[in-house]
Formats: structure tokens, sequence, C-alpha cells
């Protein structure tokens, strides 16, 4: 019987060290294109296969000796950027970058930040930079990305690309983002239970198209379940920075709960003479860590670090690059913080 | 004793420090029947003593590295698809479901890995029973088909292993889960008669279908009809029965009442129900099926492959075992993929 394909095997046929070809089989940028494409072919036509298993013991050794060059993955996103690594411990920024360093450092990677700033050099300069460092697996974390950041020629060839939420308008990528949906359904069902029948969404129009209309599918999904609840688009209020507006939508609808994206709210009805939760109940659809004393749903930006990690790695380790025919978008779970506004 | 502080990682050191050869401590994990009784306890008592374990990744690795055949004729090491519906043959011979299997046995062995079947039921294995077979055998990958029907409650020991299961979220402890992205599948199929120009869209399916999807489908489904009122406001039917043939007259008296131009659905028996009212598709009702299949060639919906939703259970479950992530997951991930659009002969 024959023995299963080796490194050793194409490396004697190639002509080169086991090295060259495990470096090339990784689409180490230490190699040239040329040798790369070669020893590829190569295995193909050898049939060589590789085991998951031993990959995944690598991983183990590649992480007991810490992070070694070559393993870095790239954090891409528009100047200011770097700030993510200086802000403030408890920022969503700093949580997203920590939460990335460590989950990499456990599978053995780092994380290298890199910053396109088309004003002044162009991306391609960027994604030389990237390919010259050898980093293949790249995260764009959620930032909001000026108009046309990502040039249309931008397909990604060469790289592993997760997005981490909807914000940086690139599509057709692997994406890790909260389940909006269930989060929707889940917080209206509760301001249901605890008896609330007069029930208000406050959005952002431009968030809600990019994410598919999420929260008010949860929303109205979830309201539809009470028969002699009458419902209408009126319940979903889209401006901000207008608080005037806010406060005669409130009004007029005679809202007694307030669901909304935005934790201001929370203030500019205060100021308006309302007591939370006596007068209106008040949930957050996203709380974040300084807002604990806010009823709403927490996402741990260190769940959907890791899971954007895991995801881009899973690519990295079979060797997946360009953008995917099928697309994959994971979505990490939330908790309910209870507060004291519902 | 000088054992207390000392912390043992490999084989040779608990050999050395047990006074027997390598050998010996080898086969205490891997063949412990070739080695005495008494010698063994020791080894086993002294081995928890220093926190020794084997590392399953590694002895995996060795296994595979000491084999001599061919990866076609000998997979390196195997996967656990697991049944639990009451009868096993669910997911081989049901057009259905079967490329599910398909896709994940394809993946696995393209992959390196065999695919074991089990089958929990009252009737088959025991979970206990199952979990001894996984530890025999080395498994430490398992696919857990979903059950049919309602959630139910698994008692494993998890352990060591990568769980991973499939399309609607029906087991406790929550797993990792590969799905269909139902918002997006919705969403698109309401843009589509959008632009075709259709006014009164009726939705009817399953109550059960929707609820097991989290209510997605209805929440969509509201949001296109407040958001674009010029495609009607047929209040959809969420009908009790499990099939159209079923749930008959309720369909048809709410057809008969609201008069939808096309009917959304996610089952074959449509067109048949359609056509004894004196319907022509799509002359006088357009139809839309939510989940294309073998049984509904030629018509328009959404469709995705089953064995590509197999397919990504498997990358799942590798991607875990060498990320070393075993066991029930803190923060399961539920990973979606789209369905597609395809345009047939019943718009």
């Amino acid at each position: 019987m024959a023995k299963p394909i080796t490194m050793q095997d194409i490396a004697k046929r190639a002509g080169v060290t086991k090295t060259t070809v495990s470096l090339a089989l990784r689409g180490d940028a230490r190699i040239s294109a040329k040798t790369r494409e070669r020893i590829e072919e190569l295995a193909r036509d050898m049939g060589y296969r590789p085991n998951p298993l031993v990959s995944s013991l690598m991983t183990q050794v590649q992480a007991g000796r810490g992070v070694s060059k070559g393993t870095q993955l790239a954090l891409l996103g528009p100047p200011g950027n770097e700030a993510w690594a200086m802000a403030s411990p408890y920022s969503y920024p700093r949580q997203i970058y920590d939460g990335l360093r460590e989950r990499a450092s456990e599978l053995g990677y780092g994380v290298d930040i890199i910053e396109a700033d088309p004003a002044h050099k162009s991306f391609d300069a960027c994604v030389r930079v990237m390919r010259n460092r050898g980093l293949r697996g790249v995260i764009l974390p959620p930032f909001q990305a000026p108009a046309h950041y990502f040039p249309a020629e931008f397909d990604c060839e060469g790289f592993s690309v997760v997005a981490i939420g909807y914000s940086q308008g690139i599509a057709g990528v692997h994406r890790v983002a909260h389940s909006q949906f269930r989060i929707a359904y889940r917080i209206t069902q509760e301001v249901l239970a605890r008896g609330h029948r007069r029930i208000g969404m406050h959005l952002s129009e431009e968030m809600n198209d990019r994410t598919g209309h999420k929260y008010p599918g949860g929303f109205l999904g979830a309201l539809s379940e009470v028969p002699e609840l009458r419902f209408s688009q009126e319940n979903i209020f889209y401006a901000h920075d207008e608080p005037q507006r806010l406060l005669d939508w409130v009004k007029d609808l005679k809202l007694d709960a307030l669901i909304t994206q935005y934790p201001s709210d929370f203030h500019i009805l205060k100021e308006a003479g309302y007591h939370m939760p006596k007068d209106l109940g008040f949930v957050l659809l996203s709380t974040s860590e300084g807002e604990h004393h806010m009823t709403g749903c927490y996402h741990d930006p260190f769940t959907l670090s890791a899971a954007a990690v895991d995801l881009v790695t899973a690519q990295l380790n079979r060797n997946e690059t360009g953008k995917p025919r099928f697309p994959k978008t994971v979505l990490t779970p939330e908790v309910w913080v209870e507060g004291e506004t519902l | 004793m000088a054992e207390q502080n000392i912390t043992v990682t490999t084989t040779r050191e608990l050999a050395e420090l047990a006074g027997v050869s390598h050998m010996t401590v080898s086969r205490v994990f891997k063949q412990p029947e070739k080695v005495r009784a008494e010698t063994r306890e020791r080894i086993l008592a002294l081995a928890e003593e220093c926190g020794f374990r084997p590392n399953p990744v590694l002895s995996m690795a060795m296994a595979i590295r000491n084999q001599k055949r061919a990866p076609d004729q000998a997979p390196t090491s195997t996967m656990a698809f697991v049944h639990s519906n009451s009868r096993i043959d669910t997911w081989h011979s049901e057009a259905h479901l079967s490329p599910y299997l398909q896709g994940i046995r394809e993946r696995a062995k393209l992959l390196g890995f065999g695919l074991d079947e089990f089958w929990l039921n009252p009737k088959g294995l025991s979970q206990k029973r199952f979990c001894d077979i996984l530890d025999a055998r080395g498994i430490h990958g398992c696919v857990v088909a979903p059950p049919r029907g309602q959630l139910q409650r698994l008692r494993l020991r998890w352990g060591d292993r990568t769980w991973v299961t499939f399309h609607h979220d029906s087991w406790r402890p929550l797993l990792h889960r590969v799905a269909k992205d139902e918002n997006y599948m919705m969403g698109k199929s309401l843009r589509e008669l959008r632009r075709l120009g259709y006014s009164k869209v009726g939705l009817a399916i399953p109550r059960s279908l929707d609820q097991s999807g989290g209510f997605i489908m209805q929440g969509r489904f509201r949001v296109a009809q407040e958001r674009h009122p010029e495609t009607g406001k047929v209040p959809p039917l969420f009908y009790a029965g499990a099939d159209i043939p079923e749930a008959k007259s309720e369909i048809a008296a709410w057809l008969k009442r609201y008069k939808p131009d096309v009917l959304v659905c996610a089952d074959v028996r449509a067109m048949a129900l359609l056509n004894e009212l004196g319907l022509r598709v799509p002359e006088d009702i357009g139809l839309l099926h939510l989940n294309l299949g073998l049984d509904t060639p030629g018509w328009s919906g959404m469709y995705l492959d089953g064995s590509r939703i197999g397919a990504a259970t498997v990358d799942l479950i590798v991607s875990q075992i060498q990320q070393n992530q075993r066991g029930i997951p803190e923060q399961p991930y539920e990973l979606l993929l789209r369905p597609q659009w395809r345009r047939g002969e019943t718009l």
C-alpha cells in the first residue's frame, strides 16, 4: 500500500528543502510567488493533503513558543487605528484590540496594526506592506470607514479577511457580529412581559440599512405575538441628535417603554422630567461597560474579537484566501444586564 | 515525597519517576491489558499525583505519523455523526435531509477524517455507552444532528471533545451551530418580489417553522410590510398544521379573503393546493418557495444546498480542534450561510 505523501516527498521532487515546501504551502511571503505556485501545483498533483491534527499540534507548539515572525495577523483600518492600542482599557476599541491580542496569542499569533490612509498613501501601498511582512490574516475592526475606503478593485487576493460588525462598507467577506435580531426580540419580549404595551424603538437609520433591518425585525416579530397590539412604522424613530423631535415622538405616542440604541436618550428624557422606570421603561440595545445602571443587552467585545480570530485562523489553516464564494457570518451571544431603568 | 511538587509532562519523565521503561508507561495508556494490573495501578496513581495527562491531540498525531497507509484507504482520524431521530435512516433516505450528511461525509473525507455514525435513542445507544465508545475510538469531534421537533436536553460527558450542531437551535446546553441566514433569505425574497412588481405579497408557513427559527421570518416580513406599503398588507398566515394538506381549509380561506398576487411558502404541496382551487401559477398567482430542493424543479425561490451546511459544520469542528477549543462552548457561535436566489417559472 502507498504511504501518504509528505512534505519531504514534495521537496525531493521539487529539488528544494522541506522548509521551503512548508513555507510555500503556507503562502509565506519569504518564498517567491513563482516558487510558491510551482510547489502548490506539485502538491496538488502528488495528492498531498495536510493533516488537520498535525496543524492542531503545530498550533499548540507555536503557542508554547510564543509569537514568531510571520505569524502575525493584521488589524487593518483607517488612521486613528493606532490609538486603539492606547485608548482607555474600558473603552470599546481598546477592548476589541485587547480581545484580539489575547485570543491571537493563545493560538500563537500576534497582531500588527496597519493604518491605511487613502489621503496620504494609496491603499495599494498598505496591501504591499502587508504582503511584505507576510501578513495574510486580516481583521477589519468595527470602524466607520470613509466612503470608498476599500477600493472596488481590492479583491482580498492572497488574504484571509474577517470583518467585525457591518460598519466597514466592504461586502462579500466573512464576518462576526452580534445577533441583533435575537437581541431586539428578547428585549421586546421582556418589556412586554413586564406589562408595557406602548413601546417605541429608537434607531440609527443608516445603521439599520447596513445591518439588514434586524433590530426592527426582532421588535415587530415579538410585538406581533400579542395580537391586540397595533403597531406600525411610527413606533420606530430614526432621527438622531434631534432631542426635541425625540421628546415629541415619545409624548405623541404616549410611550410607556423605550428601546434604544442611544445611551444619550436617557439624559435627554431625564432632563425633560421623565422618571425612569416610573414614567417610562428604558432599555438599551447595547449597554457598555460604564452604563450598567441602564437595563439592556451587553455584548462582550472580547467574545467578538475571539470569534474574529477563530474565524480568520481557521481560514489560514485551510489556506483559504481571497473573497470567499460563500461568505459566512458568525454571531456571538449577548447577556441580559438588569439595571435600574426598566 | 519529592514527586509532590513535580509536574510531569511527558511519558518519558513519568517512566523515569516510576522506575519503569518508557514502553511500559506508553502501554498503560494505549494497551493497558498488556501491563500487569499492579504496575498499571501504580503508574496511573503516580500520573494522577504529578498532574500528568496524555495530550489527546499529540497521541492522535503520533498515531497518524506511525501509520503506513495512504489517506484514501484509511482516514487519519474519525469524527462522529450523531443521529437522534426515532428512525436511524432519516438523514440517509429523506431527499431534503440526505445532502447534509453527504456534505459532512465528503468534507470530512477531504480533510482526512472518517465518519462514524451513532444513534442516540431510547431504543438505540445510551448516552453513557456512546461516550464510552467515543473515548475508546479516540473521537474528538462530533456533529450532533438536530432532533425533529421540540427542544431537547443532552446529558453527555462533553469533556475533551468538540461539538457542533446545525440547523435550528434545539439542543440544551447550547452548542456551536451552523444555520441558514433566514433574515437574509426573507429580505432577499421580498426584494425580488418588489422588483418584479408584485403588490399583494402573502406569506403562509407553518407556525412551528417560524417558531423554530426564532420568528426571524415573521419579523423580517413585517419590517418589509411597514417599509414598503406598495407591496400590500396581506396579514401573514402561520398555520397550525405541520403541512399544507393538514392546513388546507385554513389556507384556502385566507387566500380567498386576501387574494394575494404571490404566495411565499415552504411546502411543495402549495402547487397542488393552488391548482385545486382553480388558480394557475404564475398567471393567476405567483409562487415562491423559501427552501428549494430536488422536489421543486423549475420553481422560483431561495436555495441553500444542505451539503454546504454540512461542509461548514465539519470546517467548524476542525477549526475548533485546531484551536484546542473543547467541551461545551462558553460562547456558542451561530454560523450563518446565505441561501441563493433562483428565478424559475413560478413567478
